[in-house]
């Protein structure tokens, strides 16, 4: 039996969100320089939402690109199929560009490795910052997030599941649970 | 769904849902086309073998970009069917091939079958990229890649294919993938270059070109091999322009919005007027490159793909 | 010399079955049939069909030039194992058989061997090229047993005309591969739905039809025999009909393989049904079962043709044409046709026996006292796997490889000697 705990309901997300917004916007960079990219299929959607509370508040658009890092995954030769693949969308040059970087759950680190080869292959941004709903607290790799809505201590067998309303319909952040 | 082909021997064999899955996934790659740097790591350390025993120009550079594109390593074996007739065996080239330690095979061959052939052979996987006149499902694909990116329904198109389809591998192909789709498909060509049979397939024959391309929304003009005629089913060249060749009058009167294909190479002024091939409803150079995306799209699938 | 008894036999012959009888061999003679008794002593083949010793009208042995694929030797050993004790040998070799010396050259193996009866057939024209006909009186004299250009035909409706009329005047068989190449030519399979969708080029059926025709209308014309060898469609069969039904002496056959597989087959692309003539449909595999069981077709024929697995293990257009055929036609014809009930044993036996040795002119096909033993016991209920060690032929094209199949030739008796016993 599988069970589902709810650990954040759309408050919760959407507050997380905000804080995001509030802390791109503390940062000294200059907007102007500024791009966001997301990881599909949940970072996107949250890059679109900072994205449009900035642009509210600064009457500022920022670009938003997203990327699909299945193609650069380490995984690929192991894993039982290989995943659909979705195209890429960065419509503007990189270089020099202070981008920040979204995605919804931050485990391992190594999504995030797959996004930052990807990116490195479309230009050479200034910098990089890596925001994220939330951190497991699993890395295996020597990345860390620059923001993150909370820190969760999960174990590595239990699944973290995102829905935002722009994919599920619904904001909510869950636990499933195997239990006997 | 879950890809868990590791071979593409034929369109026959594939589902409606496994070649919109293949044809989903062509569209991302295509998008790596466009980028600065056209290579993405998918396929990095895999070795791909390139085992072409007919001539092909097109087909070979459009596998080995998609194969250099994905970051594979591969291999480029041409030679004549002849003269691997005379010497070693099929099976024993593939076999030595393998056993230096391929991970994919793509095989264009003069014998139907040899595809099939090979993959219940070999370990590796195999990419059908022609074999004698039975299929050509990499051409296929695209074909419809090509088509979907005009028209996003199938179901309701009306496709003619053009030319010599007794004995073309792409006819066939795109004739199963059609049937699969429900979609309304004509014939035209002169009755020798028609099979005799055709109970199992799902088409109509016109044999009046200038009444079978007035409604199509898809005219799909195969190459002419000039040998047919040798061979007594055509008189010849001036009277096959004459009744089954897309001339530039005949150009005018199609459809607006339809679009006129070629598995190329193109014999300019043989099955197609030299202009039209040119024209803006020509797709052709299109097709060329979702050529390379398909190619990808199906490196990339049938790699991660597992046996049951 | 041997003597045999077998015991509490069940004797199939053409015309009927007799059950518990006990056979006594003597100098390879039948010398007593009585019914069963407990205390007589002998081998003791309960519940096992003995039939009269197989004869194959068609085969190829590929001794001389081919005999990487097969020879004398290996050839009649797996024919022994079939149940065959005599078998035709066509003259298709490398050079072909189109003289006597090569006549007394495939007489020689024989009586090396020892163990089994050859029926050499000399070729029709020299060479086999449809030019000139070959020293037929000669090899008549040598020990020819018919005469045939079997795996071409003799294409020149002409010379064809004059080898069968020089030939009718010694009443062998002259067997006819009917195919008009013109039409068959650079063709893999029928031409059906099936090859269009397969890729393969066709072959119109017509082909075969169309050389019987011709062929028949020479012999009716010559007034000479003819027997017609391996028919593959409802549309010879029914043009064969005519001209017996015309009282023109035509004689014909058909192989185990046209009347079990149909031509569906070929979207495996596997080379074991890659065979001339070609697999048709399954109308005509049911026209052609129809056929043995109306007796318009006399008999059937192996058509063994070995080729090694390396050859056959290639591109299906590059494949050599052609299945062996002497170990699995009594086990085939008995798993496929006689326990579906479609065809009844003692049927099975009179086109596998007894008429052809009429048309040899050899050794009567009954087993009654008096006629020399030749004989095989069969063993309906026994099941085989046709692997390697089964097959005794040097090659392995067949389709039944790997498969099983009912029915298990234990022994083969030839001229009142054992010549063949299965390994328990």
């Amino acid at each position: 039996m599988t069970k589902t705990f709810k650990l954040m309901g759309e408050n919760e997300v959407q507050n997380i969100i905000n804080a995001m917004a509030n802390e791109v916007l503390k940062s000294k960079a200059s907007l102007k320089d500024t791009a966001f990219i997301g990881i599909i299929k949940r970072g996107d959607v949250i890059a679109k939402r900072v994205a449009d509370i900035i642009e509210k508040t600064e009457r500022l658009k920022i670009p938003i690109g997203k990327i699909d890092i299945n193609l650069y995954r380490d995984d690929l030769s192991i894993i039982d199929y290989h995943p659909q693949v979705s195209s890429t969308e960065i419509q503007f040059d990189l270089n020099d560009k202070i981008v920040y970087l979204f995605d919804d759950v931050f485990f391992t680190g190594r999504t995030i490795r797959s996004a930052l080869n990807e990116i490195m292959d479309f230009g050479r941004p200034k910098k990089i910052y890596l925001y994220v709903l939330i951190d497991r607290k699993s890395r295996e790799l020597p990345i860390v997030p620059d923001f993150s809505g909370s820190d969760l201590n999960i174990p590595k067998n239990k699944i973290v599941t995102v829905c935002l309303k722009e994919v599920d319909g619904t904001d909510e952040i869950t636990l499933l649970k195997e239990e006997n | 769904m879950n890809w868990s082909r590791r071979h593409l021997l034929s369109i026959e064999e594939l589902s409606k849902e496994e070649i919109e899955h293949i044809l989903e996934n062509s569209f991302s790659f295509k998008e790596v086309l466009l980028r600065p740097i056209k290579k993405v790591p998918a396929l990095r350390g895999k070795t791909v073998v390139n085992l072409f025993f007919e001539p092909s120009t097109r087909t070979l550079i459009s596998f080995s970009l998609a194969e250099k594109h994905l970051s594979a390593d591969s291999v480029n074996v041409s030679t004549s069917s002849s003269s691997v007739k005379k010497g070693e065996t099929l099976l024993d080239t593939a076999k030595n091939i393998e056993s230096m330690k391929t991970d994919m095979v793509v095989i264009r061959h003069s014998s139907a079958g040899a595809a099939k052939f090979l993959a219940e052979r070999l370990n590796s996987n195999v990419i059908n990229a022609g074999d004698g006149t039975h299929e050509h499902p990499t051409q296929a694909l695209l074909d419809f890649m090509t088509i979907r990116e005009h028209y996003k329904d199938f179901k309701n198109l009306k496709v003619l294919i053009l030319g010599d389809i007794l004995h073309s591998r792409v006819a066939r192909s795109l004739m199963w993938g059609f049937m699969k789709y429900k979609t309304k498909v004509t014939l035209c060509a002169p009755p020798t270059l028609l099979p005799l049979y055709l109970n199992d397939f799902n088409v109509e024959v016109e044999y009046d070109i200038d009444k079978a391309i007035k409604d199509k929304d898809v005219i799909y003009i195969l190459r002419m091999q000039l040998e047919r005629q040798e061979k007594g089913l055509f008189p010849s060249l001036r009277e096959y322009i004459k009744d089954f060749s897309m001339t530039y009058e005949r150009y005018q009167t199609v459809k607006d919005r339809s679009i006129i294909m070629h598995p190329g190479p193109i014999n300019r002024g043989v099955e197609l007027d030299g202009t039209v091939a040119d024209s803006g409803k020509s797709v052709i150079l299109e097709q060329v490159t979702n050529g390379v995306a398909v190619r990808m799209a199906i490196l990339y699938l049938l790699n991660g793909g597992k046996n049951e | 010399m041997n003597n045999i008894t077998l015991k509490n036999c069940t004797i199939v012959n053409f015309d009927k079955i007799e059950k518990n009888k006990d056979i006594v061999i003597k100098n390879g003679i039948i010398t007593e049939i009585k019914n069963h008794s407990s205390n007589s002593k002998g081998i003791d083949v309960k519940g096992m069909y003995v039939i009269p010793g197989l004869v194959d009208m068609h085969s190829h042995l590929r001794e001389p030039g081919e005999e990487f694929k097969e020879d004398v030797f290996s050839g009649s050993s797996a024919a022994l194992s079939g149940g065959f004790t005599s078998i035709a040998v066509m003259p298709n070799t490398n050079p072909p058989i189109d003289n006597p010396q090569s006549i007394l050259f495939i007489k020689k193996r024989e009586s090396e061997f020892k163990n089994i009866e050859l029926l050499p057939l000399g070729a029709l024209t020299k060479k086999m090229e449809s030019v000139e006909i070959t020293e037929m009186y000669d090899m008549i004299r040598a020990g020819a047993k018919g005469f045939s250009d079997d795996g071409k035909g003799t294409t020149n409706p002409r010379v064809f005309m004059n080898a069968l009329r020089y030939a009718s005047r010694f009443n062998c068989l002259v067997s006819v591969h009917c195919e008009e190449r013109q039409l068959s030519e650079g063709g893999q399979i029928n031409e059906s739905d099936v090859s269009i969708k397969a890729g393969l080029p066709g072959i119109p059926r017509i082909e075969e039809d169309i050389a019987i025709y011709r062929n028949l209308r020479i012999a009716s014309y010559l007034n000479t025999s003819i027997h017609i060898a391996h028919i593959s469609t409802s549309d010879s069969l029914n043009i064969i009909h005519d001209f017996k039904k015309k009282k023109v002496k035509a004689t014909c056959e058909v192989t185990p393989h046209h009347l079990l597989f149909d031509e569906s087959i070929h979207s495996t692309y596997d080379t074991n049904y890659k065979m001339k003539p070609s697999l048709k449909s399954r109308a005509d595999v049911n026209a052609l079962i129809n056929g043995i069981n109306s007796g318009i077709i006399d008999a059937i024929a192996t058509d063994h043709a070995p080729h090694q697995i390396y050859e056959k293990e290639v591109e299906f257009i590059y494949a050599p044409f052609g299945i062996t055929g002497f170990e699995t036609a009594l086990p085939s014809l008995y798993t496929n046709l006689v326990k579906t009930n479609k065809v009844d044993l003692k049927t099975i036996v009179k086109l596998l026996a007894y008429n052809p040795a009429k048309l040899f002119n050899i050794d009567e096909r009954i087993i009654k006292i008096g006629n020399t033993a030749n004989l095989a016991v069969f063993n309906p209920d026994k099941e085989i796997v046709v692997d390697r060690k089964f097959l005794k032929s040097r090659s392995v094209n067949t389709p039944f490889f790997g498969k099983k199949l009912f029915g298990s030739v234990e022994m083969t008796i030839f001229k009142g000697k054992s010549v063949f016993k299965k390994e328990s």
